[in-house]
């Protein structure tokens, strides 16, 4: 078994012990909040004989670490319980939502990082001219601009003085079709355009930032004196020389931007009423519906992991040397 | 045939507001075929010179005056697409010093030799072969040309870039400390290649190096440059064995020469002078045991036999310095 | 040793260490000249630094400032000034309710600071403790310990704010609890690694071998040359602070009161954005500004740490 196999084994382990522990905090977060467990748990509005039923279901009315056992069989069954909101199978809502959240949040971390290192290994090269300066101003605006407020101005720019596009949702009212038309619409891609370039714009500074930086080091590495005296023109030894020996950090760096853009995901989805995953937690939480909300909170958690072990597993395709030195 | 002609070249670097004069009005040839060593301290500008002949100086430097003619054309006012394009490596190609990372971590060995001829649109043969034969020429595997370079060892890493340096087969090679770094034993086994290299294919070459053992190994003609300046030039024979400037005759006595009887080793005491703003006249009277007050003029280069120069004013008495130059006493600190 | 020979080296080792912390000192001063001088140099840093003074004088002098309360109401015989845009009277406007926008913003500073601050400041404390607990006795505690950071790691922030909100209430307090919560995990990171190397150092050693307590070491010798990297840390994670007390106040779990966060709340909830532009922009931008700040502040003290190395030719 090679070194790079063994790596990744560790990690997969690691991965899964974190999502266990999440999963058991959750657990008795939900489960010991001060008072009165049951109305706690329980919905106010329902009546004493849905209480009943609940508790039953829920097997509240058993000891604590049965009830451990059960929850943990539910979550790996996908029985996920229903909704106190509308009713639904929550593992149904998760679903449907999480591919709405996907097609946003994920959509806009690609481009984040491809665009991103692009801009950064750009400015990098020209590193203290006018160009280098202007283009860091913008990024740690568009960085440090609240992305709700900038949604918010671009839905008032876009939508009510211009006219051009629409407030948030993520289909037109009325709209019939099946799944995959959902999402291959012009009605989508109408609705996707703002939202997508508010969230990208946010995303994209910190990898850009961070492949700048690691540029810098690396354009003052021999290696790089001797494509030059090799007659490389510029842009190969920005691009395919300096560029590519600047990523690994870039790729470090996006579990950091992963966990920031699925935890934002909840703010960006309430501004553009976009009924994806963080818009369902919020829901959940503002009506106490448990289920729902512990159920997404657990999906955020896992999509966040399972990202950031993907992106450790690239680290050896990126740079050669990674797995011999370990990341991170 | 005259390859290389460097006439009164000075180069400076620009440093915080102020100019560090790096070198200063050196002169000298390249003929078809020769091995010139340039030797001197850390400092002394030698790399700088190199560098300027293939405009790889930082942005900070430049050459202020001077000419650098390759085959009749001024390589300093070349622009930098027509040097890549016709220069670089073709004509005058780069070996680096092993102990930095002189090749790119990212690819494979072979990738990047593969790119070197890519991109000056080699087709004499097809590439992957001109690949595997330039490693086999420098006693390296071909296999191997999947491996990345922190997979091979230094003198491994030493002979590829050796081999990238002959990937166009240029008519100049300059290297930059090629050995220093390695092992001694890979030390050997590397200067052997390159003295077989340079034997077999004729080609002319620039050895820079602080290691004056190195270039008694196998330099043709040698260079010692001090503080900037061009200070003895000479063919191998002289410089050895009939060195004409002070400062070369304290190097001798400071390296321990094999085959010579056993003698105490001297060392040069004081340093180099701040290049920033150069002392005038000579530049090694504060450290020279022979030096008098006609030394606070600028010396010429005297000529001592046909080629053999040294920028000293009591060249004539070079027989008597020699002599007191191996005394360790002659080279007390006189600050 | 002979007990009374014994003694005497505990004294000189004693004044020696004190006279450690003269130097330290000494060097503080040193290190926070040399730190403006090279501020003035940057005029993005020294903007920075105007702009946060200027914040924390319109923080503190709130109500010298403004003429109203941020809850006034004002009704007039022809109906309330509902939605007005700038005028003399009301240079931002008013909002849905007819609050001065421009009040509102002004003691709006106060909760921003307050909360950036505060956040700063523990979780300096914390973060920096743990970093260096962790870096100095490594072994199983360290693991520990950082195995609790990587997991925490993977918990994003404003999710689980949410969900501590829906059980314990959104005060004040319990905001900031959960801000720290969230936010001392790269803190500690960052300080553990550079205590790991520091603890490798030839004075770390030394001072074990003359039998300095631990506790001596790390807060006496180690800690102090933390410090740098801990500051730059810190002005981070306030500016994190910021932001995120702006987002979670737009999520309607905020502080109860007027902060930047809560106007952007009820203009956005009350579809007011359609045309208030004068109640939108003001809170946002000034949330932008002064993160942007932070960011150059940072950018500064990092390039005094670590300067950017000389040029490459191009």
């Amino acid at each position: 078994m090679n070194q790079k196999t063994v790596y990744l084994l560790k990690r997969v382990g690691l991965t899964i012990f974190s999502l266990y522990a999440i999963v058991t905090v959750i657990f008795f977060l939900f489960r010991l909040v001060p008072g009165d467990p049951t109305t706690a748990i329980l919905n106010p509005r329902m009546t004493e004989e849905t209480r009943q039923i609940i508790l039953e279901t829920y097997g509240l009315t058993k000891p604590l670490h049965e009830q451990y056992v059960i929850f943990i069989g539910n979550l790996l069954t996908f029985n996920l319980g229903v909704s106190y909101m509308n009713g639904q199978l929550v593992s149904t809502l998760l679903f449907e939502k999480t591919l709405n959240t996907m097609a946003l949040v994920m959509f806009a971390l690609i481009l984040a990082f491809l665009l991103g290192p692009l801009i950064g290994a750009y400015i990098a090269w020209y590193r203290g001219s006018k160009v280098d300066s202007i283009a860091i101003a913008i990024l740690l605006t568009l960085r440090g601009a609240p992305v709700f407020w900038t949604g918010m101005l671009g839905i008032m720019l876009f939508s009510f003085t211009l006219g051009w596009l629409p407030p948030g949702g993520l289909r037109s009212a009325g709209f019939i079709g099946t799944q995959a038309d959902k999402f291959l619409s012009l009605d989508f891609l109408y609705h996707l355009v703002l939202p997508l370039s508010v969230t990208t714009a946010y995303f994209l500074s910190m990898p850009a930032f961070v492949m700048r930086n690691s540029m810098i080091d690396v354009l003052n590495e021999e290696f790089i004196e001797l494509c030059r005296a090799r007659g490389m023109s510029n842009n190969r030894i920005l691009y395919l020389h300096a560029a590519r020996n600047s990523l690994l950090p870039v790729l470090h760096y996006s579990a950091v931007v992963i966990g920031f853009g699925f935890g934002g995901s909840v703010v960006i989805e309430v501004v553009f009423s976009w009924p994806g995953l963080g818009l369902l937690m919020f829901d959940a939480v503002m009506q106490n519906d448990y289920p729902v909300a512990q159920a997404s909170f657990v999906m955020l958690a896992t999509i966040i992991l399972a990202l950031n072990l993907l992106a450790d597993s690239l680290s050896s395709f990126v740079d050669p040397r990674a797995v011999v030195e370990g990341v991170g | 045939m005259t390859l290389l002609e460097l006439t009164d070249v000075s180069i400076s670097y620009s440093v915080d507001a102020t100019e560090l004069h790096a070198v200063d009005n050196v002169s000298f040839d390249a003929e078809e075929g020769e091995i010139i060593g340039i030797v001197g301290e850390s400092g002394c500008g030698k790399t700088t010179l190199a560098k300027s002949i293939l405009q790889l100086l930082p942005p900070n430097g430049r050459v202020d005056q001077g000419e650098i003619m390759w085959k009749g054309e001024d390589l300093v006012q070349l622009s930098r697409k027509d040097l890549n394009k016709s220069i670089r490596w073709k004509e005058i190609s780069w070996i680096a010093q092993s102990a930095m990372n002189a090749l790119d971590p990212v690819y494979t060995i072979g990738a990047q030799l593969r790119e070197t001829l890519k991109i000056h649109s080699y087709d004499e043969k097809p590439i992957d072969e001109q690949v595997d034969y330039l490693l086999k020429r420098v006693g390296i595997d071909p296999g191997r040309k999947r491996n990345y370079p922190h997979e091979l060892s230094g003198g491994q890493r030493q002979r590829v870039v050796i081999a990238m340096a002959l990937a166009l087969d240029p008519p100049m090679i300059i290297a930059d400390e090629p050995t220093t770094g390695l092992d001694v034993g890979i030390q050997k086994e590397i200067l052997d290649l390159i003295t077989e290299i340079q034997t077999n294919r004729g080609m002319t070459m620039l050895l820079i190096t602080h290691d004056i053992n190195v270039v008694a190994e196998i330099a043709d003609r040698v260079l010692v440059m001090y503080a900037g300046q061009l200070i003895e030039q000479g063919t191998k024979q002289e410089i050895f064995d009939d060195p004409s400037h002070p400062y070369t005759i304290g190097l001798q006595n400071a390296f321990p020469r094999l085959g010579q009887r056993s003698r105490t080793l001297v060392t040069i005491p004081g340093a180099p002078p701040n290049l920033v703003d150069p002392p005038s006249g000579c530049r090694f009277k504060t450290r020279c045991p022979f030096s008098t007050d006609e030394c606070s003029i600028d010396p010429p280069l005297e000529t001592t036999s046909n080629g053999h120069v040294a920028k000293c004013h009591y060249t004539e008495k070079k027989d008597e310095f020699q002599e007191m130059g191996q005394i360790p006493g002659t080279w007390v600190d006189r600050r | 040793m002979i007990p009374d020979t014994a003694r005497k080296a505990k004294e000189t080792v004693a004044s020696r260490i004190s006279s450690n912390q003269l130097l330290f000192m000494r060097r503080t001063v040193e290190q926070t000249i040399a730190i403006w001088r090279v501020f003035r140099k940057d005029p993005f840093a020294m903007t920075s630094i105007l702009i946060l003074v200027m914040f924390v004088l319109i923080g503190i002098f709130a109500p010298v400032i403004t003429a109203y309360t941020p809850t006034q109401t004002f009704i007039t015989s022809e109906g309330a000034e509902v939605l007005e845009p700038p005028s003399l009277k009301h240079p931002m406007g008013t909002n849905h309710i007819s609050n001065d926008v421009f009040t509102q913003w002004v003691w709006g500073t106060r909760i921003s600071i307050i909360v950036g601050l505060v956040s700063g400041f523990s979780v300096f404390v914390i973060g920096t403790t743990v970093g260096l607990i962790s870096g100095y006795y490594k072994g199983n505690t360290d693991l520990m310990i950082m195995r609790i950071v990587d997991i925490l790691y993977g918990i994003p922030a404003i999710p689980l704010i949410l969900v501590l909100a829906m059980f314990f209430g959104n005060s004040l307090v319990n905001i900031l609890l959960a801000f720290m919560l969230v936010l001392w995990r790269t803190m500690a990171r960052v300080i553990r690694s550079q205590t790991l190397s520091l603890t490798e150092r030839p004075f770390v050693k030394a001072a074990k071998a003359i039998g300095a307590s631990d506790g001596r070491i790390i807060f006496l010798h180690i800690a102090p040359n933390v410090m740098s990297i801990a500051l730059i840390q810190t002005i981070l994670i306030v500016s994190w602070a910021i932001a995120l007390e702006a987002a979670v106040s737009f999520l309607g779990l905020g502080v109860t009161g007027v902060s930047w966060g809560t106007m952007l709340q009820s203009s956005f909830v009350t579809g007011a954005i359609r045309t208030a532009w004068w109640w939108v922009i003001p809170p946002g931008a000034s949330i932008t500004v002064i993160v942007v700040s932070l960011f150059y502040i940072s950018r500064a003290l990092e390039e005094i740490i670590n300067p950017e190395v000389s040029q490459h030719q191009q």
